[in-house]
């Protein structure tokens, strides 16, 4: 499988055309904090004037390009508006995202809105895939993240981000931690929510957070808390519950905890 | 999963350990000549599967692995069926460390520390779930568990036993009711699940299923006949036998008033009908709370069955029921006395009706928190009582008693702008209204504002009828205040000015109005408003000494539109100078045909030119005021009905006109089609394609 997935960092200066929404963290300190809302209207737009993508989006909940085929050249502005609502629906079950086909009709590039950061998925159509799984093929994509970087903020992968999560990993004595000094920490945290974002449905995620679950800063056993809660690990956060000794994070727990319906597959 | 995929039920199911990476496992069983099949798509985000056969068979069987992920528990786990299980489960434990329920069972069992204890459970509840029945030892654990000091534990215990929906598990959650960090999410999870897993059935629940099953049986009758008696008969009996009279009643009269008019023996009928209400009566004699009569809470079915009967034109039937129901209610009988007013209404009874009408919004706080009849042929005005209001409004005026519409508009006008924040105007708030307007106004602000137009035109109408023609100027410029480009408020400015005989400042309106029409204003009126502003501005100039003779704008009013030969006739002056020429006045007898004719049968129209574009505006207008203005076929159509009129004023040999005409309406075709491919509601209505053959015909294709 040669899918490819992306952290788009926006903290770094001189990186695409979606600075504005991006820079707030940068500019406030707060690694922390962002505006997915803005910086996913600021990426589409800069995505839907790319000359290596078709320019009709999708919506999360259509797996293919809905968008028909043979528009008439004099469709009416009422009815391009109704066929884009259509398409660019969004499944409730599923992160806020748009899919462009590339002008190549091969690949697809699904920009995602998670609450912590912005992913970028490439993949190769069904129509293209190769059926046998034993023969990975990656120049595809790698041409189309080479096409897509110049408008694009810096692109992070998987390994960027858990080289990022080391610091969390320091033994647990007070003066280690003290020479890290806050920001390392810090970058970390982002680092971890930028994981639980591009591996929102990978069960890998858990197996990192489980790691960093018993650490001794507060604050990263809360930003564990948090990307578990969003990625909905449900008795992985009764875990946590049935340990934490924080007073803050023992609450917030009990709120997380509060039963939801179940989506049990039974039997 | 595919038709010949097996079920994990007769599969080999391990747990994968973490690290999970489906990638790697995805590329190491392609290794093993394993490739992925067409999968499910994942369920929702908290599930993932993957599928996997080899390619070569083993005397006709394939091999097959399914992977899942169950992010709620955290687990990953794979079954395996087929020839190849054994080398490939031996591989799996090798490799991955992959292990079966035993073992998650005994690790389960083993772990000490809480938050072991809940991801081991978590392991055993994702594969025990597809067993036939639980291990002793997962029930034991199960039930340790659930009885954990631990709170989260045993919450997290409960979240695990959601999955397995066995009866001894059922009973082991049932037995958690006390427990106050558990509940109401045991109840929760015992509602949810069989009522064949119940360990114990609950008392008559075999008595309680046939009923249910007869109640079920009945409703699916009256839902495909609505109108037959005997559907209504039975299900009165039913009521009756558990214990709702009031509800029983209400059917019971359905069914005596559908009856009596197909000529049925009733005495049976007439029998529970009596029996009914001597129970009633003896409930309430006993101080029984329940004993109301069909006010609450039957009156929801009540106003159901009525409007019901309303819509399919049972007039007769509605006054009979509805004067049986309320003389038998206590406290909340307007809403039934609305439907009686509806039927005496539809029925020609003008003045029962509003004498019934009266009686119902004496009680008007009933008709605000109950339930509306429907059936109503005015708008919808967001309340029962307002509709009641304005209903009443409305007969008054047929009726001929402008004075008390008028009143009755007032009351109104204190709710309404109160409700779309608008001011009230000089008119005291009498106090009866005060409470009422306070209550209504968040209420109804968000569905009065889109009718607010429609009642100031209403106002203003009904001050002109009353000769107070600064009133209703005043109305209607309440209306250009917000909406300086309302070209249907000017040109009512403007007949209102000319009703005055101000000629000056009907020329000044008309003027606005001109400039305010839009091409979709012209085709969603029945009358095209452009040739009605022609006729006021003729009759104006016809007033000013000096001004040219309105030749021009009496044959264009006419041409655009031989319907505005209506408004003509209602101007002396310019009726007067009309009949001096003898080619207008023939015009006018000709319009006068043509729209007596639209009105009849448009077929006989002949059809000139004048008569194509006017057909086509007749056919156009209701077709657009039936679509929605928030969705897209309405300014689609509009545009269309537009280039199509325009392209009529081509002279019939023209060149372009045939090629033109099939270009719009072949671009429009498709079009609709893509709309109707996206599920638009109104693009398949059939409405719609009448539309686009009324346009065919006018162009001659």
């Amino acid at each position: 499988m040669s899918d490819r997935r992306f952290v788009l960092d926006g903290a770094a200066p001189g990186g695409g055309v979606a600075q504005g929404a991006f820079a707030t963290a940068a500019e406030t300190g707060d690694l922390l904090s962002f505006d997915a809302g803005a910086a996913f209207a600021s990426t589409a737009a800069a995505l839907s004037g790319a000359s290596v993508l078709r320019t009709r989006p999708w919506g999360s909940a259509h797996v293919h390009d809905p968008w028909p085929s043979g528009l008439p050249a004099d469709c009416h502005p009422a009815v391009a508006q109704a066929l884009q609502v259509h398409c660019e629906a969004q499944d409730p079950g599923a992160p806020h995202s748009l899919t462009w086909l590339v002008t190549d009709g091969r690949h697809t590039v699904r920009l995602e809105a998670h609450e912590a950061a912005l992913v970028l998925h490439i993949a190769a159509t069904s129509a293209s895939a190769n059926g046998d799984a034993g023969q990975p093929s990656g120049r595809g994509e790698d041409a189309v993240v080479m096409a897509l970087r110049p408008l694009l903020p810096p692109l992070l992968t998987e390994e960027d981000l858990t080289i990022a999560l080391r610091p969390l990993s320091a033994p647990e004595d007070a003066a280690t931690v003290d020479a890290f000094g806050g920001a390392a920490v810090l970058r970390a945290r982002q680092a971890l929510q930028r994981l639980g974002a591009l591996w929102f449905d990978d069960l890998r995620l858990l197996d990192v957070l489980r790691r960093h679950a018993a650490h001794p800063l507060q604050p990263v056993r809360a930003s564990v808390v948090a990307v578990a809660s969003q990625a909905g690990y449900r008795l992985f956060l009764y875990e946590r519950a049935a340990v934490e000794t924080d007073p803050l994070l023992r609450r917030i727990l009990r709120t997380l905890t509060t039963p939801v319906p179940a989506e049990s597959e039974g039997a | 999963m595919s038709s010949d995929m097996p079920s994990p039920h007769d599969a080999l199911r391990l747990l994968l350990p973490p690290p999970l990476n489906r990638e790697r496992l995805r590329a190491q069983l392609a290794g093993r000549g394993l490739y992925e099949v067409s999968s499910a798509r994942r369920a929702s985000s908290s599930f993932w599967m993957q599928h996997f056969r080899d390619r070569t068979t083993h005397d006709g069987h394939a091999t097959y692995v399914g992977y899942q992920e169950d992010h709620i528990l955290g687990q990953g786990w794979v079954w395996l069926a087929g020839p190849g299980v054994p080398t490939l489960s031996a591989w799996l434990q090798a490799e991955w460390g992959a292990y079966p329920l035993a073992t998650a069972l005994q690790r389960a069992a083993a772990a000490e520390r809480p938050d072991a204890v809940i991801a081991a459970w978590g392991a055993v509840c994702v594969l025990l779930a597809w067993e036939t029945a639980p291990d002793p030892s997962a029930l034991a654990l199960c039930a340790r568990l659930l009885h954990d000091p631990n709170d989260a534990v045993r919450q997290a215990a409960l979240c695990g036993a959601s999955y397995l929906l066995f009866p001894s598990v059922t009973d082991l959650i049932a037995a958690c009711r006390d427990d106050a960090a558990l509940t109401p999410e045991v109840d929760r999870q015992l509602s949810l699940r069989p009522a064949a897993a119940h360990g114990s059935p609950p008392p008559d629940s075999h008595e309680d299923s046939a009923i249910l099953a007869a109640f079920a049986a009945v409703e699916a009758e009256l839902a495909a006949d609505p109108l037959a008696p005997d559907g209504y008969a039975r299900h009165a009996r039913l009521l009756a036998d558990v214990g709702q009279q009031a509800w029983a009643l209400v059917d019971v009269h359905v069914a005596l008033a559908l009856g009596r008019r197909e000529g049925r023996a009733l005495g049976e009928l007439v029998g529970l009908a009596d029996g009914l209400r001597a129970a009633q009566a003896a409930r309430a004699l006993q101080g029984d709370g329940d004993a109301r009569a069909p006010g609450e809470p039957a009156l929801p079915l009540a106003v159901d069955r009525l409007g019901l009967l309303l819509h399919a034109g049972r007039f007769h039937e509605v006054v009979e029921i509805a004067d049986a129901l309320i003389q038998l209610s206590v406290a909340s009988a307007a809403p039934l006395q609305v439907a009686l007013a509806l039927a005496h209404h539809a029925l020609g009874r003008g003045a029962q009706a509003v004498s019934t009408l009266a009686d119902a919004l004496a009680h008007p706080l009933q008709l605000l928190l109950g339930a509306s009849p429907g059936g109503s042929p005015g708008p919808a005005w967001g309340t029962p009582w307002v509709d009641a209001l304005s209903l009443y409004a409305d007969w008054l005026h047929d009726l001929g008693d402008l004075g008390g519409a008028a009143d009755v508009l007032l009351r109104l006008w204190w709710v309404v702008p109160a409700g779309a924040g608008m001011d009230a105007g000089p008119v005291a708030e009498s106090p009866e209204t005060a409470a009422l307007t306070e209550l209504l106004a968040d209420r109804v602000a968000e569905s009065l504002q889109g009718l607010r137009r429609d009642f100031i035109f209403r106002r203003a109408q009904i001050l002109a009828d009353l000769e107070q023609a600064d009133a209703a100027l005043a109305t209607l410029d309440l209306l250009l205040a917000e909406e300086p480009d309302a070209a249907d408020a000017w040109l009512a400015r403007a007949a209102l000015l000319s009703r005055c005989g101000q000629p000056e400042l009907t020329l000044s309106a008309c003027a606005q109005a001109e400039r305010c029409l839009r091409p979709i204003d012209r085709l969603l009126e029945d009358v095209d408003p452009r040739a009605l502003l022609q006729v006021r501005q003729a009759a104006a100039l016809i007033q000013l000494p000096g001004a040219p003779p309105p030749v021009g704008w009496v044959v264009g009013a006419l041409t655009d539109d031989p319907r505005s030969v209506a408004v003509l006739l209602s101007e002396p002056a310019l009726l007067a100078w009309v009949a001096t020429d003898a080619d207008l006045a023939a015009l006018v007898v000709d319009a006068r045909a043509a729209a007596s004719a639209i009105d009849v049968d448009a077929d006989f129209v002949e059809k000139q030119v004048w008569g194509d574009r006017t057909l086509l505006r007749h056919a156009a207008a209701p077709i657009l005021r039936s679509l929605s203005p928030q969705g897209a076929m309405r300014p689609l159509l509009a545009d269309f009905f537009s280039a199509t009129l325009t392209l009529l004023d081509e002279p019939s040999e023209s060149p372009v006109r045939l090629p033109r005409g099939m270009a719009l309406l072949t671009s429009i075709e498709r079009q609709i089609d893509l709309l109707a491919a996206i599920d638009d509601p109104e693009a398949r209505q059939p409405t719609v394609r009448e539309a686009l053959a009324a346009a065919a015909e006018a162009l001659g294709l």
